[in-house]
């Protein structure tokens, strides 16, 4: 899982070695790197979508208009028809891709952003502090997102916000035992000593000899949960523990075209395809940094 | 090796314990406290301050959390103030529920992930690897919510040939049991078959290149006894562990796949309880699924020292 270092040397930059890493692994896999191509074309058109996508939506995504309520796709002015109050679909659409988006990125950071450090300063004191944090990420594994949302959404009204949050505390003990495991592999090599020795601070050692070599290992862990995170914010929106009606959100609007299937199962198509979509284009180019940046995938 | 089982036991106990105190925080966290969460009546003050003795919520924290932890020891997890049926009977019925799904649906998965892994392991990068792994990407991106209701709508509102959602106890014939059980076991093992398989894909390619996999062929072995039973029971180690890190998935798999097909299990229970505001259900149940998620890792963590001979030996610093 973690990353291997070369020698005992300062490493070369990371940019750089991931990038003659990405090349080599293209070369060694030309199928699985089209399909990243494909992957990172299409999460890019998704991120445009959520950032561009509200400014070309034809109606206010929480416009009703009772006189044309379920319309079938294809209807005139409403290209993907109309929900049960009569709101467009595509410009719900458009709308839901920055709710959902959002949702899976910023709970991945919120969970990288604690995650990271956790993990290596576990890793880089090693001892009682490596066990106390350790064990606290075990009890942290032990309540996964759903169940952080359910208990948030007890306390308090759940909100998009709520869901971030469970989202991105239950990536925390992933992420922290990776950028452990890494720190431990690196701590008691020659250039951290020489550092130590030279009375650099801990602080400074684990920004400067630490944090880069813990960056790549973490970033395939971040790739990966992206997606995850995505699928995850629909599912606590569907179930009502994430984003409320009405705003507009892929999950959500899954939950109320439930109860239309029968006359418009279009409703229940449309958001579906794009969550899934969104999901795979993310899982093809995580996939795919996976591959080039983790030596144990290169053969 | 058994000192190093028995960490590992004291190890979950340790973890179990903690949790048992952030669900009782948590429960001391909500609005109001416990005791507004645990009257049927809380807008009373008079019900406030008789549930407030009863409970003993007046006394410290610390000796209410031993008091408390006393009582889910023997089994009484209190009584619902919306259903009026003790928490503790509720967990029974509905927990045979679930874990049916849930031991179908790792069968599925594994039935299906194994065998694909090993398919795309014998020629990495060539056709058979390629599609079965973008199929598999395909599996992990698949929404479950999403996934039952188009199984839903083929399936049952076009096809007629499944029902649309329930449960069928066994009582009721083991068959229409399973019958209920096809579209859920299918629609949460896809996702779980996707990470096997990526998993044993993985760990088979690195087999295939060991020593011991050269050895066997150069002794003349056939190459299916290579594949099969030297590669893949070497690999089946790191399949084992990866399906203990599934779990918190598959539990957030079943509570969505039991609200989708309706089926009476923990999961759906979860999700009413938090709907109901129903605070004793809802603190039974959270503590169940984290205790069965620690247990569960616990049996994972054992296996997986019994059947690695490299932590037979020494081992050094703590989980990985």
């Amino acid at each position: 899982m973690t990353a291997g270092v070369a020698g005992p040397d300062r490493p070369a930059p990371v940019s750089a070695r991931a990038a003659a890493r990405i090349v080599r692994a293209a070369r060694a896999r030309p199928r699985f790197a089209a399909l990243a191509v494909v992957g990172a074309v299409g999460s890019l058109i998704v991120v445009l979508v959520a950032i561009f996508g509200p400014l070309a939506a034809p109606y206010n995504p929480n416009a009703v208009n009772f006189n044309l309520v379920l319309a079938p796709p294809g209807t005139a002015h409403h290209l993907l028809g109309t929900d049960q109050l009569g709101r467009d679909v595509l410009s719900r659409m458009l709308y839901g891709a920055r709710t959902t988006l959002a949702a899976g990125i910023v709970s991945t950071l919120l969970g990288t952003a604690v995650g990271l450090p956790y993990g290596m300063i576990a890793g880089y004191f090693r001892g009682p502090v490596d066990m106390l944090l350790m064990r606290i990420a075990d009890v942290m594994l032990a309540f996964p997102f759903l169940l952080l949302a359910v208990g948030l959404a007890a306390i308090s009204q759940p909100t998009l916000w709520t869901a971030v949050l469970a989202l991105g505390v239950a990536q925390v003990p992933a992420i922290a035992r990776i950028a452990r495991g890494a720190t431990l592999e690196i701590r008691d090599l020659e250039y951290v000593q020489a550092a130590l020795v030279n009375g650099e601070s801990d602080l400074t050692i684990l920004r400067r000899q630490i944090l880069p070599n813990v960056l790549r290992p973490v970033t395939v862990q971040t790739t990966v949960a992206i997606p995850t995170s995505i699928v995850g914010a629909s599912i606590l929106a569907f179930l009502g523990l994430g984003v409320q009606p009405p705003t507009a959100d892929w999950g959500g609007m899954l939950a109320q075209a439930q109860q239309y299937l029968y006359q418009s199962p279009w409703l229940g198509v449309f958001p579906g395809v794009a969550i899934f979509l969104t999901a795979f284009c993310f899982n093809l180019l995580g996939d795919g940094i996976t591959d080039a940046l983790n030596p144990r995938r290169q053969r | 090796m058994s000192w190093l089982i028995a960490r590992q036991v004291v190890i979950a106990v340790v973890t179990l314990l903690l949790a048992t105190v952030v669900v009782f925080g948590a429960v001391h966290a909500l609005p109001g406290g416990p005791a507004t969460a645990l009257s049927a009546d809380s807008t009373s003050p008079a019900a406030l301050a008789a549930t407030m003795q009863r409970y003993g919520f007046n006394q410290p924290l610390p000796v209410q959390y031993v008091r408390w932890i006393g009582q889910v020891l023997s089994g009484q997890l209190g009584t619902s103030p919306i259903t009026d049926i003790p928490v503790a009977t509720q967990l029974e019925q509905r927990l045979p529920i679930t874990l049916e799904l849930g031991v179908l649906s790792l069968l599925f998965a594994v039935a299906l992930g194994v065998p694909a892994g090993v398919a795309a392991a014998v020629r990495p990068g060539r056709v058979t690897d390629w599609v079965a792994s973008t199929v598999a990407l395909g599996g992990l991106s698949l929404p479950h919510f999403w996934f039952g209701i188009l199984g839903i709508l083929i399936f049952a509102v076009h096809l007629h040939v499944l029902p649309s959602g329930g449960f069928v106890p066994l009582s009721g014939g083991i068959g229409e049991n399973l019958l209920h059980m096809v579209m859920p076991m299918i629609v949460l093992g896809t996702g779980l078959a996707a990470v096997i398989m990526r998993q044993t894909r993985a760990a088979m390619i690195e087999a295939l290149g060991a020593d011991y996999v050269r050895t066997a062929r150069a002794k003349g072995m056939r190459e299916w006894q290579v594949i099969w039973i030297h590669a893949l029971g070497n690999s089946l180690i790191t399949v084992i562990t990866v399906i203990g890190l599934q779990l918190g998935g598959l539990i957030a798999g079943v509570v969505t796949v039991e609200e989708v097909f309706n089926i009476p299990g923990i999961g759906q229970l979860t999700l009413d309880s938090v709907y109901q505001r129903d605070y004793p259900t809802l603190q039974g149940a959270v503590l169940l699924i984290a205790a069965g998620y620690i247990i569960v890792n616990l049996l994972t963590d054992v296996c997986y020292t019994l059947i690695n001979p490299r932590l037979r030996v020494t081992v050094t610093g703590g989980a990985t």
